[in-house]
């Protein structure tokens, strides 16, 4: 009965053993799979820095009189194409830049015709602001204020970063303030 | 039948604590890489917007004229467009949650320190910077813009 009860005990202390090496190993080796994807979403990270940073300082969009900054150059964003992007950054990218048109603040003023003027005029220029520039009729300088390259790739997440940059309009030589969006496809949705 | 139980009990306590510190310095080490990719991005983005800032021009003038004309002459265009330039490139890049500061400080001639934007960005740690430098008359003024999240 004793030796019957020691061997009980022994399985009993293996099974539990096993248990136990068996839960540690299943969660490290979790927490690794977690990690590799963690890595290839830090790659994808380091890929759209380094598109960031080559767009803002490649000339054939930006304007080499301003070193200091980016300044990107509106006649050279309008002629380029997603295949000039894939070319010179790679595929998978999308690439947005915006230009941002000041606009009145409306929310101190009393009279509500008054009001109602100031957000048309606000309604405008934020219609200003998002209208694509292809160069052709309203969709030219300075009645518009987005270029976007590229599709997004809905089937994969893409990883976003946007930078202030400036934009210079070469018709009557001012330099504007925007955005520069990159997104890079990384990972499964 | 102890001893072995024994020795059983003390392998598989040494195989756990391997396992527990391959564990831990894998953790270390990916913590690291993250972190300067977000400094370095970081960076990037407030030097970015302080140069991108002061080379904008509008209807009252350059932005880096605007400021230097209101620390030295005390006009007001800087002070009145600056809030609303600040306030839609942030948003255009999506950190509607950034509140700035920007803080002009004579370098090589006594003077007082101008400021423009939410003073209480620097008042705890958290912060990130950028600075440049601005001429006026033969005068230096260091431009200094504070980003923190709110």
């Amino acid at each position: 009965m004793k030796g019957q009860t020691a061997i009980m005990e022994y399985m009993i202390f293996v099974f539990m053993a096993m248990v136990i090496i068996f839960f540690v190993v299943a969660l490290i080796f979790g927490y690794q799979i977690l990690q590799g994807s963690s890595r290839k979403y830090s790659a994808v990270e380091e890929n759209t820095m380094f598109a960031l940073h080559k767009m803002m300082t490649t000339p054939l969009i930006s304007t080499p009189e301003y070193q200091k900054s980016a300044v990107l150059e509106d006649a050279k964003l309008t002629v380029l194409t997603c295949e000039d992007v894939e070319q010179l950054f790679g595929e998978g990218l999308w690439v947005q830049v915006k230009a941002f048109y000041e606009k009145p603040d409306c929310t101190g003023i009393q009279n509500l015709p008054q009001r109602l003027a100031c957000q048309q005029v606000r309604n405008d220029i934020e219609q200003t602001e998002s209208r694509e520039c292809t160069g052709s009729g309203q969709n030219d300088y300075p009645d518009c204020g987005t270029w976007t390259f590229c599709p997004e790739n809905r089937k994969e997440r893409m990883v976003y970063r946007s930078l202030p940059v400036n934009i210079y309009r070469k018709m009557d030589n001012t330099v504007m303030l925007g955005s520069l969006t990159v997104g890079v496809s990384g990972g499964a949705s | 039948m102890k001893g072995q139980t024994s020795i059983m009990a003390m392998v598989i306590a040494m195989v756990l604590v391997v396992f527990i510190i391959i564990f831990m310095l894998s953790s270390a080490f990916s913590g690291q890489e993250d972190q300067t990719l977000k400094t370095e991005f970081r960076d990037m983005y407030t030097n970015n917007l302080l140069l991108s800032l002061l080379a904008t021009d509008t209807d009252c003038g350059r932005f880096s004229d605007m400021l230097k004309s209101e620390y030295f002459e005390g006009r007001t265009c800087f002070s009145e467009k600056v809030g609303a330039y600040m306030k839609g490139v942030l948003n255009a890049t999506g950190n509607t949650n950034y509140a700035w500061m920007i803080e002009a400080e004579p370098k090589d001639f006594e003077g007082i320190t101008k400021t423009w934007g939410d003073e209480s960005v620097t008042e705890k740690p958290g912060y990130w910077d950028a600075r440049t430098i601005l001429s006026y008359s033969g005068r230096q003024l260091e431009i200094k813009l504070y980003i923190r999240t709110k």
